[in-house]
């Protein structure tokens, strides 16, 4: 008689299953002590696709969270990174974002960090140029748009229905997302109660929910291998000399370092770049934006949904609003009246909600605040230094 | 079923043996001759078609298949059936 | 419609988990329920290629042409066996396979492929052969359906014959019986998640995709050689388990596909255990086929010359089979000229009796430089070498 041994099987199967099924409380819990540190200047582009990294920063009171997009790259000296490391105010920046990451993104960020958000101070910063008609668009999105915490927002109620709807929706727009069969039905439903059937339901959600313990897993094994997500050229190290200086000081130091740099050319672009990209076919760029407007802008509503989420979770948050390159935007064929639309529109969307705004746009047609086309310089660091230690003292 | 006689068993196992080059076959009538690597595909078709001439059975390749002609006796036998 | 690739996601697994249950609880009864095996036939073609209509579509017009092909065929073999006939429908029959090989370097064909074309005409050729040689003299239509679209082995294998099948579906395992089917079944699926999604992925993940490895140094290439020896195996072996498993468990034993490859003591033995289904199939009818012909017909006076040229024509047509590229005819002629050397040198090493056959420290050599060998051609059919030519 042969003996059968349909045990181990069935205990592989259950090893696996419990794997899979993890709860997400230990999975965070299991992530090393020192990773966070690790990650907090990474810009690893897995922390902003996943959540429990973002999850664990945010139940330590020692991190600020920063959320921008691709300036935050930009890791010189005077960089928070590095400003309040040989100057420290009693708290780390957490960066996150990198380039199409627009208030949508940071939404689904916020979103799914549970209730460690409420109350937490943070600092987001605004980017004019997401301002416009088309607002965010597939290529800046797919990339950065992450089918984890969009499937935690459907499976954990950590935000209010009305929101939560309202998110759904917006998403629902893009039809990369719509491609997804499961995702999009979990969101159909929760744009829209009641508009998917039971048993379409019941499957979507059954295979969902498998879909996104494997990227919760996957999340949690990414802390292991945190890796840069900047080129090192991108990254100077902290400097202790700027320590004990005065914030005049510092300013006068940056603006000379920014204007060296820049100063070969009428746009105060980096030199180096200048000349590798834009020099040679110059007039090319003479007017090329001349349709661009920002008084409406799909973006202004992505943004009311961050505020309204930030709003319901009593989040302390202070909102920089960066300049465009004026020169450039004139010889792009964007006037100074366009550009204050953006500017007006933005300050008056985040006041009137409440929230504190760091406004730079008086650096709009002032050199040195913008080091390129769109990128914050070393002076514009130091300014936004300055508001960040102001805010965080504050309050 | 016919009888199998000694003369067509002698016949068959002298086509084997120059089929396999060896007439290790003849001394070990139930040796596996494909597993012992006595014969291979080509020799499968010197030996299919030296039956056929020397003996007058057809046998189609695709019926000789290595688990039902494995050994010697089990070819006398296969043969017998088929005369 | 989402997609149902065999073997190749959870979802996959899950499904078949789900659609088989009925079929093991009858089975272990000591039962089968011919009508549900229809449709989960039918259902899993669907499930299969539906998410993309257009294969579905191919699959079915190909379907159609092969039951029509092999019908009608065997009407016209019971009235007379014409050899212009037989070699028509043969024609016939490869004709699709050869227009979607082509169409990978002609576009204007592309619509035409399907998942497992290949696959599905092995069965058919395999059944058209037979029927000339008398050995299939009647069919049931839904029968040869199950076979030729058999849909645990379809995509990639392991190919079947007709006979073997035929025996396993008119015989009902009893309650015990399909306990042990069962039992091997499952076994074999566990070690296909071993193979080919533990070892296959991690060889793929951090040997292959080392970035030492990515260099056009001499030792780069030799460790990638290494490597990608290994994933093909395990991989594909991996799938054969998965194939084979399921296949079990619907009371078919599939032929195994893969004996330990690795310990091959020369080229003969290596294609003995190597994709054995498709080496079989090739060795079966072309090798065997050509041989045989040119003999009966004395083509050549040299018989061990016919058996040479059937060698390279059976691994050209390998090649070639892989695809119309130079890298896979490379592959073939390479596995041509290592078959017949080693052949004439064993028929050689048996006249004058040079090296011993059964001596421990031959052998282990034999496998090292056999091994080698195998690793090689699969470098050169890798594509690896390509920048060479």
């Amino acid at each position: 008689m042969k003996t059968f041994r349909f045990g181990p099987m069935i205990l592989a199967v259950l090893i696996v299953l419990s794997i899979v099924l993890m709860p997400l409380s230990i999975e965070r819990a299991l992530i090393p002590s020192g990773t966070v540190k690790k990650a907090a200047s990474s810009l690893d582009p897995h922390i902003f696709q996943g959540m429990l990294l973002q999850q664990k920063m945010l139940e330590d009171k020692s991190y600020l969270p920063i959320y921008g997009s691709s300036e935050l790259l930009r890791l010189n000296r005077y960089h928070p990174t590095n400003y309040f490391k040989v100057h420290p105010e009693g708290f780390t920046p957490f960066l996150i974002g990198r380039g199409g990451m627009y208030s949508l993104v940071h939404t689904l960020n916020l979103a799914t960090t549970g209730k460690a958000l409420n109350k937490k101070k943070i600092v987001i910063i605004l980017s004019p140029e997401w301002f416009t008609k088309q607002g965010l668009q597939k290529v800046h999105f797919d990339p950065n748009f992450s089918k984890e915490q969009t499937y935690y927002l459907m499976f954990h109620h950590t935000v209010n229905p009305k929101l939560r709807e309202k998110i759904a929706r917006r998403l629902l727009q893009f039809s990369f997302i719509r491609s997804d069969h499961n995702l999009a039905t979990l969101l159909r439903n929760a744009a829209y109660p009641g508009s998917v059937s039971k048993p379409t339901l019941a499957l979507a959600t059954a295979q969902g929910y498998l879909t996104y313990k494997v990227l919760t897993l996957h999340d949690y094994l990414s802390a292991y291998r945190i890796k840069p997500g900047y080129k090192k050229s991108q990254r100077q190290k902290p400097d202790p000399a700027l320590a004990d200086k005065s914030w005049a000081q510092l300013k006068a130091d940056a603006k000379k370092s920014t204007a060296s740099a820049t100063d070969t050319n009428r746009f105060h672009i980096l030199t180096s770049l200048y000349n590798q990209h834009l020099r040679g076919k110059i007039a090319s760029f003479k007017g090329y934006r001349h349709t661009e407007s920002y008084n409406q802008s799909p973006e202004y509503g992505d943004l009311q949904l961050l505020l309204d989420l930030l709003k319901a979770k009593h989040v302390k948050a202070l909102f920089v609003s960066v300049p465009f390159n004026g020169k450039w935007y004139d010889y792009a064929g964007v006037s100074k009246a366009r550009r204050d639309v953006a500017y007006r529109n933005i300050a008056h969307e985040v006041k009137s909600n409440g929230f504190q705004l760091a406004d730079f746009s008086r650096f709009d047609s002032k050199p040195y605040f913008i080091q390129d086309t769109m990128h914050i310089s070393p002076m514009g660091w130091v300014y936004i230094d300055q508001a960040i230690e102001q805010f965080y003292k504050k309050n | 079923m016919k009888e199998i006689t000694a003369d067509f068993k002698d016949k068959v196992y002298s086509i084997l043996a120059e089929a396999c080059e060896s007439d290790e076959v003849k001394e070990n009538p139930d040796v596996r001759i494909f597993d012992e690597g006595l014969l291979d595909s080509f020799g499968t078709i010197s030996l299919v078609v030296a039956i056929e001439e020397q003996l007058g059975i057809e046998v189609p390749i695709s019926e000789f298949n290595r688990e039902e002609w494995a050994t010697p006796n089990m070819i006398v036998q296969k043969l017998a059936d088929r005369q | 419609m989402t997609s149902f690739i065999p073997y190749a996601s959870f979802r996959f697994f899950v499904l078949i988990g789900v659609l088989l249950l009925p079929v093991i609880l009858i089975g272990l009864r000591g039962r089968r329920w011919q009508a549900y095996n229809n449709f989960l036939a039918c259902l899993m073609l669907v499930l299969i290629f539906g998410s993309k209509p257009l294969q579905l579509v191919s699959l079915l017009v190909f379907l159609v042409w092969q039951l029509t092909l092999i019908r009608g065929y065997l009407a016209i073999r019971q009235k007379h066996n014409s050899a212009p006939i037989f070699y028509l429908m043969i024609a016939l029959s490869v004709l699709p396979l050869f227009l979607v090989k082509l169409s990978m370097d002609v576009s204007a064909l592309s619509f035409l492929g399907f998942l497992g074309i290949s696959y599905v005409s092995f069965r058919s050729i395999e059944m058209l052969m037979n029927i000339r040689d008398g050995a299939i003299k009647t069919v049931t239509l839904w029968r040869v359906f199950r076979f030729i679209a058999f849909f645990p082995t379809i995509s990639s294998g392991p190919i079947d014959r007709y006979k073997r099948f035929e025996k396993d579906e008119e015989h009902v395992p009893s309650g015990a019986e399909y306990r042990t089917l069962l039992y091997q079944g499952l076994n074999k699926i566990f070690i296909g998640f071993l193979y080919k999604y533990i070892i296959g992925y991690l060889v793929y993940k951090y040997w292959l995709g080392s970035p030492l490895l990515a260099s056009n140094s001499v030792q780069s290439i030799w460790l990638y050689m290494y490597g990608y020896s290994m994933y093909l195996f395990f991989d594909f072996a991996g799938y054969s388990q998965f194939a084979i498993g399921v296949s079990y468990l619907l009371g078919i034993k599939s032929p195994e596909n893969f004996n330990l490859p690795f310990l091959s003591r020369n080229m003969k033995d290596f294609w003995n255990r190597w994709h054995m289904s498709l080496s079989f199939w090739f060795r079966d009818f072309i090798y065997m086929r050509f041989v045989y012909t040119a003999v009966k017909k004395k083509w050549l006076k040299d018989r061990y010359l016919i058996g040479d040229i059937g060698i390279t024509i059976n691994f050209l047509v390998m090649g070639f089979w892989h695809g119309f590229l130079l890298q896979y005819i490379i592959y073939g002629i390479y596995h041509a000229i290592a078959f017949i050397t080693c052949d004439r040198w064993e028929r050689f090493n048996k006249k004058h009796h040079l090296i011993p056959k059964d001596n421990k420290w031959v052998n282990a050599l034999a496998i090292l430089v056999t091994f080698h060998v195998i690793c090689f051609s699969f470098l050169i059919f890798s594509g690896r070498l390509n920048f060479l030519w």
